[in-house]
């Protein structure tokens, strides 16, 4: 599954780029992203995505690294977990692009790639897919709230 | 697979299965028929430590009619009984059809209306008949019952108003004004309806159209029979196994047509 | 987990009164044939769609697949080793050697139950009943027609059941 955020903000890229730094901030923003622990800063970290549609709960242990690190312009996260009992798989890429745009301010890509597996998954795709794509949209309203403040 | 271990209870009183379910939290589930939570816990997609079976509780059993013609169905009431009712078939005959026609012998003589109602797969028949039936669900809970239509009750996919540690106990239908007459027509290949549409002609000749098992919850369709088409290719159905979007959408205008003819004749 | 306690479970059995603990999570299924011996029923879809592993619970049929043991407790179980009496086949099983209603066997049982909870509750069902009853028992080998001969046959000439 692939997901896309474009947006033009109003603040420059120097200014907008320590919401990004701070790469546990960014994690708690995701929907069910839990325990966010700082391993080696800025290269891994861990956290556990809690997620439940009606009686189908998962708990997934993820290791999240950073992949590439360009300040103020780029970064790359790859996360990976394993629910135990439903045996799920998550694999997620994330990139996050800045770059100066007209009048000061900053056009953000952020592009997603997020692999789930495992009998969960292939039992009931359609609904892991639509899941996904509220957590992802439920991310986006919470990183526009976040990037507002700056 | 074999479920993982866990402990069976079974209350002989609403009031102990409702304790039981207080006692453990999510990591019980009440229990009935088991068509959908025992295959879901053989495949080890969901788990719970203790299964709180409601089968002996008496109360969650039978059907009766009220003095003002509401059918008050019993959750733990199966789809084979239901089509085979006295009472559904003198007076809810498309129920009692919708309810013969459940996916196959077996899953109708095990499986009850309340599991099927708070399972909520979508790609079902029942909610989208008592969704234009104007039914409601009684729901219990330690501290009293509360009542929830059955429009407002199922969510979204798999997801319904009833909260952790309460229980469906009822169903209620209220009578259909004299003269009205209901139908319900469904169609699939996997055992489950792809799509299916509810039609409720009222006795000034106006209709209602509800649809369902093509999106996570019934919707209203549409209340004349001009508006099937328009309204059917606007529905943002889920293209899955079942079927694609395109083709549920097209399922929808013909069934609700033989809803109606149904209706009529 | 630990100390689950056990079900103490009693039900009858083709017509004998069987004691067995099962644990809570024991399908019907494995206890029919791997504690009981009764291999004659069936796992084949494991899910509850083929119908293989149909027996019938107080005369109506359930997939044993998806069917707690517990859930028999108190009632009246047959399984298809429960038909013949005394070396005598059922009618229904006579119906099936008569019209050559199986090939490789496998979903017979099954069916052959199924057949006999329709003549239960239909006695004398229309060809509309017995493809609507029979719609949840597959068959990859005989596409059906000699099965529905045989029913249509018990159909015709039972009388009362």
């Amino acid at each position: 599954m692939n997901f896309r955020i474009d947006a033009v903000l109003p603040a420059s890229p120097t200014s907008i780029w320590p919401v990004f730094f701070d790469l546990g901030r960014v994690a708690a923003l995701i929907p069910g992203c839990e325990n966010v622990e700082e391993l080696i800063p800025l290269a891994s970290y861990s956290a556990v995505m809690n997620q439940k549609i009606g009686p189908f709960k998962m708990s997934v242990p993820t290791q999240i690294a950073v992949d590439r690190i360009e300040e103020p312009s780029h970064v790359t996260l790859r996360a990976s977990g394993r629910d135990k009992f439903t045996g799920t798989t998550l694999a997620v890429l994330l990139s996050v692009d800045l770059e100066a745009a007209a009048q000061g301010g900053t056009r953000l890509e952020i592009n997603s790639e997020i692999q789930i597996a495992g009998r969960l998954a292939s039992l009931g795709f359609p609904v892991v897919k639509k899941k996904s794509e509220q957590l992802f949209a439920e991310f986006e309203k919470r990183l526009r709230a976040e990037l507002e403040l700056v | 697979m074999l479920p993982a271990r866990f402990c069976l209870h079974r209350p002989s009183t609403t009031a102990e299965a409702l304790a039981l379910l207080a006692e453990h939290g999510d990591e019980a589930t009440p229990y009935a028929g088991g068509t959908e939570i025992l295959v879901a816990m053989k495949a080890r997609v969901v788990n719970y430590r203790h299964v709180v079976d409601l089968k002996r509780v008496d109360p969650l059993r039978g059907v009766i009619r009220r003095g003002d013609g509401t059918i008050v169905i019993g959750s733990l009431s199966t789809h084979h009984e239901l089509a085979n009712d006295p009472l559904i078939r003198e007076f809810l005959p498309a129920y009692a059809e919708m309810s013969e026609n459940i996916a196959n012998i077996r899953v109708r003589v095990v499986g009850t209306l309340g599991g099927n109602l708070c399972f909520a797969e979508p790609h079902a028949d029942p909610p989208t008949l008592l969704c234009a039936l104007d039914a409601s669900v009684v729901l219990a809970g330690i501290s009293g019952e509360r009542i929830v239509s059955m429009a407002d009750f199922i969510q979204g996919d798999f997801a319904t108003a009833r909260r952790d540690g309460e229980l469906l106990v009822r169903v209620e239908i209220p009578p259909l004004e004299s003269g009205a007459r209901a139908a319900y027509r469904s169609f699939g290949q996997l055992e489950r309806p792809a799509a299916g549409v509810a039609a409720v002609h009222l006795a000034g000749g106006t209709w209602r159209f509800w649809a369902g098992a093509l999106v996570s919850k019934p919707i209203m369709l549409a209340e004349t029979a001009e508006e099937i088409d328009q309204r059917a290719g606007r529905i943002d159905a889920h293209g899955d196994l079942h079927g694609s979007a395109k083709y549920k959408r097209h399922l929808v205008g013909v069934l609700a047509r033989r809803a109606m003819r149904a209706c009529l004749t | 987990m630990n100390n689950i306690p056990l079900i103490s479970l009693g039900f009858m059995l083709n017509g004998q009164g069987v004691s067995i603990d099962v644990e809570p999570r024991e399908l019907l299924v494995d206890v029919l044939r791997d504690r009981l011996g009764l291999t004659g029923t069936k796992r084949s879809c494991d899910v509850e769609i083929c119908g293989a592993c149909t027996v019938l619970v107080d005369g109506l049929p359930v997939s044993s697949c998806s069917y707690l043991a517990a859930d028999v407790e108190g009632r009246d179980v047959v399984t298809i080793e429960g038909l013949a009496q005394e070396g005598r086949l059922d009618p229904v099983q006579r119906a099936f050697v008569k019209h050559g209603a199986m090939q490789c066997g496998f979903c017979t049982p099954g069916m052959v139950l199924a057949v006999k909870a329709l003549l239960t509750l239909h006695p004398h069902p229309s060809m509309e009943t017995i493809r609507h009853f029979l719609r949840g028992n597959i068959c990859r080998c005989t596409g059906y027609v000699k099965i529905i001969e045989a029913v249509k046959d018990l159909a015709e000439h039972q009388s009362g059941h």
